[in-house]
């Protein structure tokens, strides 16, 4: 088996604290998008990682909904908690959720609105192999020529263990549209001392 | 050389009044990644205090916008602080689940120029404290000095950090 990337010639050292782990584009209205530990030491390996990051730009075949929500390791039985901050423009709205098992980290365009408009989101998750509830917090853009909105949120999963996974939903099911991109960030902690 | 690089990470093993970051090699910007939790009595969630190059004076001003509880929001603004007063929420002692810990992105921009004030942004979050209650955050603050950023200084309003608190240093090159 191949060394990871930060160990060269067998020393440990400390390279690219950002480690790209995985592309998605949708070719074919699709959902959810899912990010899996390939548990093997290699790029893709989440277990190396303090925290990662969630870059995307998304919209969706929904005819409403525009939230954007993730579960982790394949479960949506875990007590969660959210609260968001969002505007449009016009006014400010705050408010929290407690779906069970889900974060809603995004607000995106939907099919209804603003042809070729997409949205982008970034989501950090914290200290993802810990024994900590898995916590996040998340920011959107979402500009619809007039209208739109801006949403950031911070999301709390209640399960103590390691992230193995990532599922990304639009919120009415109905898939995310051609062209929407997904990227994961491992983000690496200072490791030699 | 690595864009993005792993300065320093400390990773709390027993509880601590402060942490502090003193060799902060040569970038163009640094960015701190917080889970913290503190043992402040009698408190749900706090923010981190900060301080840069050991500046005891009232040299630091800070804006913020948050949300909280709900569906509640509110703006701050403080000037004339002995430290940054918005570094980011963190759980306390009052939130229910030990594991609950409050997260922030803390960006620190230009921080070598010598010719600038400093100013940082971040963004944080801490989901059900004491009372159920919910912080999000956005916030500046400036360091009204022009030196160079040679250390940081990050505690807790009072206590200490507890065992679990993770800081992670990062350069980012220009």
């Amino acid at each position: 088996m191949a060394d990871p990337g930060y160990i060269v010639d067998g020393v440990l050292t400390d390279g690219e604290a950002w480690v790209a782990m995985s592309h998605a584009t949708v070719s074919l209205p699709a959902t959810p998008i899912v990010f899996t530990s390939t548990d093997d030491g290699q790029t893709g390996d989440f277990s190396q990682y303090m925290d990662l990051v969630l870059v995307a730009y998304i919209r969706s075949q929904d005819t409403g909904d525009p939230y954007t929500y993730l579960s982790v390791n394949n479960s949506t039985s875990f007590a969660s908690t959210n609260q968001y901050l969002q505007a449009n423009g016009a006014s400010v709205y705050a408010g929290s959720y407690a779906p069970t098992g889900k974060g809603w980290i995004w607000r995106h365009p939907y099919s209804t609105q603003t042809a070729n408009a997409f949205g982008a989101g970034v989501c950090h998750f914290f200290d993802i192999n810990s024994g900590k509830y898995k916590s996040m917090v998340s920011q959107s853009a979402s500009d619809l020529d007039g209208s739109g909105w801006v949403y950031m949120a911070a999301n709390t999963i209640a399960t103590q263990a390691p992230i193995s996974s990532i599922e990304v939903h639009d919120g009415a099911g109905s898939g995310w549209s051609v062209g929407s991109t997904f990227d994961l960030f491992g983000v690496l902690p200072r490791m030699v001392a | 050389m690595a864009v993005i690089e792993a300065i320093a990470t400390t990773y709390l093993e027993a509880a601590a009044a402060s942490v502090t970051f003193s060799s902060l090699g040569s970038y163009e910007h640094l960015q701190i990644r917080v889970s913290g939790r503190d043992n402040y009595a009698g408190s749900g969630g706090n923010n981190l205090y900060i301080r840069f190059n050991g500046d005891t004076g009232s040299n630091y001003s800070t804006h913020s916008l948050y949300a909280y509880n709900g569906s509640n929001t509110a703006v701050d603004k403080y000037t004339g602080q002995a430290y940054v007063y918005a570094g980011g929420y963190i759980s306390g002692p009052l939130t229910p689940a030990a594991a609950n810990y409050g997260v922030t992105v803390i960006d620190i921009l230009d921080y070598g120029n010598a010719n600038k004030n400093t100013t940082m942004q971040q963004m944080s979050g801490l989901v059900a404290d004491s009372s159920g209650n919910s912080f999000l955050q956005f916030a500046s603050a400036l360091w009204d000095n022009t030196a160079a950023v040679t250390s940081i200084l990050l505690y807790p309003p009072s206590g200490s950090f507890e065992r679990g608190t993770e800081m992670t240093l990062y350069g980012i090159q220009e």
